[in-house]
């Protein structure tokens, strides 16, 4: 009651005054950015990493704060009904698209709750089985796949995870429904699959790269379009014969909609600054991730993004039938 | 507490008969989801096996209780249960809106009551003192985004 | 001979002004975190994280490695001191370290725990240093099965936590376990018991129902004592153990450390095993088991020193195969990452310097840490000089502000409160509350090893027995069963002989 109250004298004082004037002077307070899974993952450090050099541009302390939860559902649902002030956002990943359909009971709307500011980064896949695992390249795996079918385990990091989201691609592109067996997180995943207990997983390049160089894990494409500069030597699914299993774990700034498109601009060029600051480029290519470039570190680009990738996972999960609520 | 609560064991029986609520009430809801099969056990597999198990050892020590001796449970103490746990949900209520400057001296000056032996003295100096550290440590020292001044008050 | 030059590489890179100091630093932020209930290591080390960008790799790693293994070392002085264990790690502490402080030798279970703490580190680092690789394929070799024939063997094990009735104590497990089904479950993802409020998806948060079962519900039980509560005026006894404490501590020490060790390699959930298997052997092997509960030396040094020891253990497949344990080891691959460096199979024999230097900073960083707490042993002595009407509002506040921090969610805080009342109500139902906790921490876990085994069997029951290691760990299980069941006819006539005399 008494929030509304105060909220309406605000409003009513700042009314003659418009909201021009304060977009100007924005921020006038330390930012928050909301990262909707617990510290240390790669999501986190990509977010600390921009935030940083947000620092820089914006002359204000940008805080991180850990919302973790439900598959990010928790810390995007804290920002979705945020003041649009531009003080409180998100950085997701791919699954602020995927959750639109992995949870029916979604209490905000991924698409219209939040005012895109821009793409931030994207982090590669792979596609790794176990050292032993008898296919010597991708055609010998899907000739394994498609005889031996269930026979074969999958590991993911648990419903919503990339790896999940890779599964389901695979299995629909190979038209074979593999043993899928779930983890808590991709650490445990892997472990099992260093130890020869599961036999095939799909992960990102923070993951996997080092295993594949240490030669304890055995890879077969990478799921770019083009072959990555970090393994020059991995063909990618396209080459291999399966174009349609292309999946690049995205990030996106957002803010919550209704920001003012003035403020939404000066976060855009904070995040444009970031995208190019060679201690965020750095650290996300040794992270295995490309960072954003001036063309998609734009809201168009990323309501583009969120929008079509949308639409193109939801007929995957809904074949699939699983749901993560 | 050394008075004998003649033939039975009310602790017991009150203990059991609550292992056995909550054995009941986790198997009720346990049948919304699947039980599966062995080879792929469903959700509700664990959980109902859990609530079976409970619930029988809960009638065990609910009819032990009724055949032995114990002692009784006694009074509850309503002040201390309601002058600490209160405050400690209105902590959680102010904390965001109000933040650390109002949110800590609540929780001390309320939860100071709690105590017969409380004296208005320590609880303005008590409340003074950890209100000033929380802020000095956790916000300022550890940088925890917990705020000092909610956001009612123009943080 | 390669391993000693190895160390001789550590030691010189560690010892060098700089790195000493932020191993210092380190150390200190740990311990300080480790005391304040509520703050973990994790959430320090990712708020420090990019503090760390502009270090070498070394530095910041040691001082990251620092602050884990400095506050598992505070992490024992709130759960000796006022009955709450901020981490997994402490809960078992809790049980006798307060109970010595209770009866005026807090300074006694301090120093224990410090005692304790280091010989373990000492000992698991060099266990690190001369087995890492080896020890490395026991973490590849368990797999679902193994997992779950451990966690039956810790939960038979934990009955053996309960001081009060047996069947009371076996309840309280299953409750626990039922209260670890709750969330989100991990493969169908469904959600179970939730009724819909998002913030239980991911389960009860575990530090908001320990910090409500043993801290709030222990204010709760002293308020209600509070006329028959006598004040600490004064401190009572020596704050070191004297020469009978100390000859009793050292098998403690010493099995606990080899359980912690062993058990801190095991990623997922082998670590929180150590502290309640070291606890429940000490028990079962005591001529004395009836003290244990009571205030025993050594129900403080088994648990603290196999803490200790696997949080040092932990590092060993985080540093040869790349694969983090726990949250703490999974932002240190995130630090070692930024820095350019991707921790896997081969940092051992790419980055030497990295290698040795963390496992030399180990050493070093738990010689900081005992030099450091012994003499502040007398301080934390002091806090129990303070009347409880002041201490325990204090309390509060620490519980609250620190199990926000945990997500920065308020329906944490509701939850401790809520576990605070249910702890209470359990408590005053002669039900105590650690076997639930290791029900609650074991649920989860087991439920997933057992689903996973039977999906990779696919359905063979057989799976658990075939398996050789998953079948030593049921024999063990097995006769500790009987064991469990045998000498009670024996420690009944003990009792007898006793109450005669």
């Amino acid at each position: 009651m008494r929030h509304g109250l105060v909220a309406a004298v605000i409003a009513t004082a700042l009314l003659g005054a418009g909201s021009a004037a304060t977009a100007q002077e924005f921020p006038t307070k330390p930012v928050t950015i909301v990262v909707p899974f617990a510290a240390g993952g790669p999501t986190d450090t990509v977010t600390r990493l921009v935030a940083q050099s947000m620092t820089g541009t914006l002359g204000q302390q940008v805080i991180v704060e850990n919302v973790g939860g439900a598959g990010g559902t928790l810390g995007a649902a804290r920002v979705a009904k945020a003041d649009p002030d531009g003080y409180t956002l998100l950085l997701h990943h791919i699954g602020q698209a995927t959750s639109a359909t992995l949870y029916r009971k979604l209490s905000y709307d991924p698409a219209k709750d939040f005012a895109p500011i821009g793409i931030v980064a994207d982090v590669p896949m792979t596609v790794v089985a176990r050292k032993d695992f008898p296919a010597a390249d991708m055609k010998a795996l899907i000739e394994q796949a498609k005889a031996e079918g269930d026979v074969i385990t999958y590991a993911n990091a648990g419903i919503g995870s990339a790896s999940h989201l890779c599964g389901m691609l695979l299995m629909q592109a190979l038209d074979v429904p593999l043993t899928t067996v779930a983890y808590k997180g991709t650490a445990p995943a892997m472990n099992d699959l260093l130890g020869g207990q599961v036999d095939l997983m799909c992960d990102q390049t923070t993951n996997t790269t080092s295993q594949i160089k240490g030669g304890t894990i055995k890879v077969y494409a990478v799921t770019t379009p083009e072959r990555l500069p970090s393994l020059p030597d991995v063909p990618t699914t396209a080459e291999s014969g399966l174009p349609d299993v292309q999946v690049g774990v995205w990030h996106g700034l957002y803010a919550p909609a209704g920001t003012d498109a003035a403020v939404v601009a000066r976060l855009e060029e904070a995040l444009q600054a970031a995208v190019i600051d060679p201690n965020v480029t750095q650290r996300l290519a040794e992270l295995g991730a490309t960072p954003a470039t001036a063309e998609t570190a734009t809201p168009a680009a990323l309501e583009q993004l969120v929008t079509s990738e949308i639409a193109r996972w939801r007929p995957v999960i809904e074949a699939a039938g699983q749901y993560a609520d | 507490m050394s008075r004998t609560g003649g033939q039975s064991s009310p602790r017991d029986i009150a203990a059991g008969a609550l292992f056995v609520v909550i054995g009941c009430a986790f198997g009720w809801f346990a049948q919304d989801h699947d039980l599966g099969t062995p080879n792929r056990m469903g959700p509700a597999f664990f959980p109902t096996v859990l609530a079976v198990m409970l619930t029988m050892l809960g009638t065990v020590i609910l009819v032990q209780g009724l055949r032995r001796a114990g002692e009784p449970i006694g009074r509850w103490p309503w002040r201390a249960i309601l002058l600490v746990l209160g405050p400690g949900i209105l902590f959680g209520l102010t904390i965001r809106p109000l933040g650390m400057i109002a949110a800590v001296p609540l929780l001390v000056g309320l939860s100071a009551l709690a105590s017969r032996q409380v004296t208005a003295a320590g609880l303005i100096l008590s409340a003074l003192a950890l209100t000033l550290f929380s802020i000095a440590v956790f916000a300022y020292g550890l940088g925890l985004p917990i705020p000092v001044f909610g956001r009612l008050l123009g943080g | 001979m390669e391993i000693l030059g190895g160390l001789g590489l550590g030691l010189s890179v560690v010892l060098t002004p700089l790195n000493l100091a932020w191993c210092l630093i380190g150390v200190l932020l740990g311990t300080l975190i480790g005391v304040l209930p509520g703050l973990g290591p994790a959430a320090t080390i990712a708020m420090l994280l990019p503090a760390t960008f502009g270090l070498p790799a070394v530095s910041s790693l040691i001082m990251l490695a620092g602050i884990y293994y400095g506050a598992q070392y505070g992490g024992s002085t709130t759960a000796i001191l006022i009955n709450l264990p901020g981490e997994t790690s402490s809960v078992v502490t809790a049980l006798d370290g307060y109970q010595m402080a209770r009866k005026g030798r807090a300074g006694a279970a301090l120093a224990t725990a410090a005692i304790s703490s280091f010989v373990a580190g000492t000992v698991a680092t060099a266990l690190v240093a001369f087995l890492a690789p080896p020890l490395a394929n026991i973490a590849l070799n368990f797999g679902a099965a193994e997992y779950f024939a451990l966690m039956v063997l810790g939960l038979v094990a934990s009955v053996a936590l309960a001081r009060g009735p047996v069947l009371k104590a076996v309840a309280m497990v299953v409750l626990g376990l039922l209260l670890g089904t709750i969330g989100t479950d991990i493969n169908s993802g469904e959600q179970r018991f939730t009724f819909d409020i998002p913030e239980l998806a991911d389960g009860i948060n575990f530090v908001a129902l320990a910090m409500g079962m043993f801290g709030i519900a222990e204010i709760l039980t002293n308020l209600d004592h509070e006329a028959s509560r006598k004040p600490l005026t004064r401190v009572i006894g020596s704050l070191l153990p004297n020469r009978e404490e100390c000859r009793r501590i050292v098998g403690p020490i010493l099995r606990g450390t080899g359980l912690g060790s062993v058990l801190g390699i095991l990623p997922g959930g082998g670590a929180v095993l150590g502290a309640f298997a070291a606890y429940a052997v000490e028990k079962k092997i005591s001529k004395t088991p009836q003290a244990f509960g009571q205030g025993a030396i050594e129900g403080v040094a088994a648990p603290e020193s196999a803490n200790n020891a696997g949080a040092q253990t932990s590092f060993i497949p985080m540093l040869t195969l790349g694969i983090p344990s726990n949250p703490v080891m999974a932002l240190m691959v995130g630090a070692l990452t930024i820095q350019g460096i991707q921790p896997g199979p081969q940092v051992m024999s790419e980055q030497p310097e990295l290698f040795w230097g963390v496992i030399a900073s180990m050493w070093i960083g738990n010689l900081m840490l005992i030099v450091l707490n012994l003499p502040l042993i007398g301080l934390w002595v002091r806090l129990l000089t303070i009347p409880y009407r002041l201490l325990y509002p204090a309390i509060l506040v620490f519980c609250c502000v620190g199990v926000l921090s945990l997500n920065n969610l308020t329906s944490d805080v509701y939850l401790m409160i809520l576990f605070g009342l249910v702890g209470y109500v359990l408590v005053r139902l002669d039900c105590e509350p650690a076997p639930l906790l290791l029900g609650f921490i074991l649920g989860p876990m087991m439920e997933e090893y057992l689903r996973r085994a039977m999906i990779l069997a696919r359905g063979d029951m057989t799976t658990f027995v075939t398996r050789p290691i998953s079948l030593t760990l049921l024999l063990l299980t097995l006769a500790i069963i009987l064991v469990l069941t045998l000498p009670r006819v024996r420690a009944k006539r003990e009792e007898a002989f006793e109450e005669a005399t």
